[in-house]
């Protein structure tokens, strides 16, 4: 691969690449809510910036703007099988699945989390991992700062709901 | 007890994140880097009423910045014969929007939209709850709104302008895309309504100046000026500013009269410098070599979808027709140019209710579908 860099100073992409590779990886989880998934996102996240290098780096954070594709690849669904990059590993492709009473299923919210639609799941991570304000999540959304709001309401309000939901089924069991 | 709900989601988000196995990193492509875009001439017309590119012509702003505009290709960019040369297949460069989903860069922009015109490395789009954005690249920024008020987005994608009514009043806003700042500051007063109508903008010159229709006043507005306008009734009577283009501005001699290429001094003076076909609707390449358009009383009414544009050089080649692929029809006012090789359309299928994205060349009078992907 091609080393792609602006000057002397500045880090290479590939550098800058492995650097932000694991939490590329932990945010795509999150909104993924599973490894290959995440695994696919992120790829797509360094491949597109790979490709756009000079304007990323240009930027004033690149790690922003690695936040905002990751964000909008996932939001999109829309993964071009051509474009998919395969990762090149001996180990066998992991399932799509959480182990059934694992640690995070034990979790009170992370569960719901991982229920909630897409966008409204992007704000809760955004908001509570990557502890963004409510301009910079409409920033990486695109949206006003209203619509984080409402999306944010309308997400906790579920996720109260799912953990009253949670309360009854323990009384009741 | 109570949980305290964002207290909790924040700790477990952070302890899944923790807990991750993170796998290797996956190598990368062997393929070369995109390059940085260049500006103004390789990219993009803008859209609609041609609404390409911009008059030739210096200003400087108050901040004292060269303003002046991307100077036009003198002729295309080498390339091998175009009769042998395919049409690349490949999704287009520019911002597009497809099946309501806006695309830039490659990515989806959140949110689903009607429309998008490119301009240079700039973009406004009309989003489905009919606010207007601008952007460049995937950075989206909200455009000051008002009912029935359209942005304009000069040529070369620097100032994007729009009138905001306050009361009576019209308010010109312009925003340099470049350092989202509005030119001068604040939006400038040109002018009380007219008949109940208030002012829109008509076109954005490649330096910041500004044409606003009011009634049948034609606000010619220089930055730098504070709130002076020249009215073109006064200076060029009779003359109808349509749009502009990176050839320069389109006029036309009288209401529905035949179009030419102008120049616009500070004065307001209008100085022809080349000839156009009458059209519905024209678009002008981003290096002002070549201009497509539709033929009058083609494009108006119901109408929204047409088989076929014309297409000439604006050095006086002969006029072409670009015929949309087999089974497809050219969705109205989509077509824009890719840069000066290239016109990129999206295209309709009545048979098969479907939207595709397709690719035409000028040289070779052909049209192909893009890769859906």
């Amino acid at each position: 691969m091609d080393t792609v860099t602006r000057s002397a100073d500045a880090p290479s992409f590939e550098d800058y690449a492995a650097s932000s590779w694991p939490s590329l990886y932990r945010y795509a989880y999150l909104l993924a809510g599973n490894h290959a998934d995440a695994e696919d996102i992120a790829q797509q996240t360094l491949l597109k910036a790979y490709r756009s290098w000079s304007r990323v780096e240009r930027s004033d954070s690149p790690a922003a703007y690695l936040r905002r594709i990751l964000t909008n690849t996932y939001l999109s669904q829309r993964r071009p099988k051509g474009r998919r990059l395969e990762l090149l590993t001996d180990a066998p492709p992991e399932t799509r699945h959480v182990a059934v009473g694992g640690p995070e299923e034990r979790m009170a919210l992370w569960p719901h989390v991982r229920s909630l639609p897409p966008r409204q799941r992007a704000v809760i991570v955004l908001r509570y991992y990557e502890d963004l304000s409510e301009q910079e999540i409409a920033d990486v959304l695109g949206c006003s700062r209203g619509n984080v709001k409402s999306t944010a309401h309308h997400a906790l309000k579920s996720l109260r709901a799912a953990l009253g939901a949670d309360a009854s089924d323990g009384r009741e069991s | 007890m109570p949980v305290d709900i964002e207290e909790t989601l924040g700790r477990e988000l952070r302890e899944v994140a923790d807990g991750l196995h993170v796998p290797a990193m996956p190598r990368l492509p062997e393929e070369p880097p995109r390059p940085a875009r260049r500006r103004a001439p390789l990219l993009a017309a803008a859209a609609v009423v041609l609404v390409a590119a911009g008059a030739v012509g210096v200003a400087t702003l108050p901040d004292g910045r060269d303003t002046r505009p991307a100077q036009p290709s003198p002729s295309p960019s080498p390339s091998p014969p175009e009769s042998v040369a395919p049409i690349p297949r490949s999704a287009p460069t520019l911002p597009h929007v497809l099946d309501r989903k806006l695309y830039v860069d490659g990515e989806q922009v959140p949110w689903t939209w009607w429309t998008v015109r490119p301009a240079g490395d700039a973009w406004i789009a009309w989003r489905e709850d009919f606010t207007w954005w601008w952007g460049r690249g995937a950075e989206v920024n909200e455009l000051p709104n008002g009912e029935d008020v359209t942005p304009v987005l000069s040529p070369n994608g620097r100032y994007v302008a729009v009138v905001r009514a306050e009361g009576r009043e019209g308010m010109l806003i312009v925003i340099d895309t470049e350092t989202a700042d509005t030119v001068g500051g604040t939006p400038l007063s040109i002018g009380a309504q007219k008949w109940g109508y208030p002012a829109y903008v008509v076109a954005v010159l490649d330096d910041g100046r500004v044409l606003a229709r009011r009634g049948d006043s034609q606000l010619l507005w220089v930055p730098g000026t504070g709130g002076r306008t020249v009215d073109l009734f006064d200076t060029a009577p009779g003359q109808v500013v349509l749009g502009a283009s990176s050839a320069g501005l389109v006029v036309t001699d009288g209401d529905g009269g035949q179009p030419y290429l102008a120049e616009v001094s500070d004065a307001g003076e209008l100085t022809r410098i080349g000839e156009l076909p009458r059209h519905d609707d024209l678009v002008v390449s981003p290096g002002g070599t070549w201009v497509a358009w539709t033929p009058i009383g083609t494009t108006g009414g119901d109408v929204t979808s047409i088989p076929s544009l014309e297409v000439r050089g604006l050095d006086g080649t002969e006029p072409a027709t670009l015929t949309a692929p087999d089974g497809w029809e050219f969705t109205l006012r989509t077509w824009v140019w890719e840069d000066d090789t290239h016109l990129v359309s999206t295209v309709w299928s009545t048979e098969r209710r479907a939207d595709r994205m397709a690719r035409c060349s000028p040289r070779t009078g052909r049209c192909v579908l893009v890769r859906d992907d």
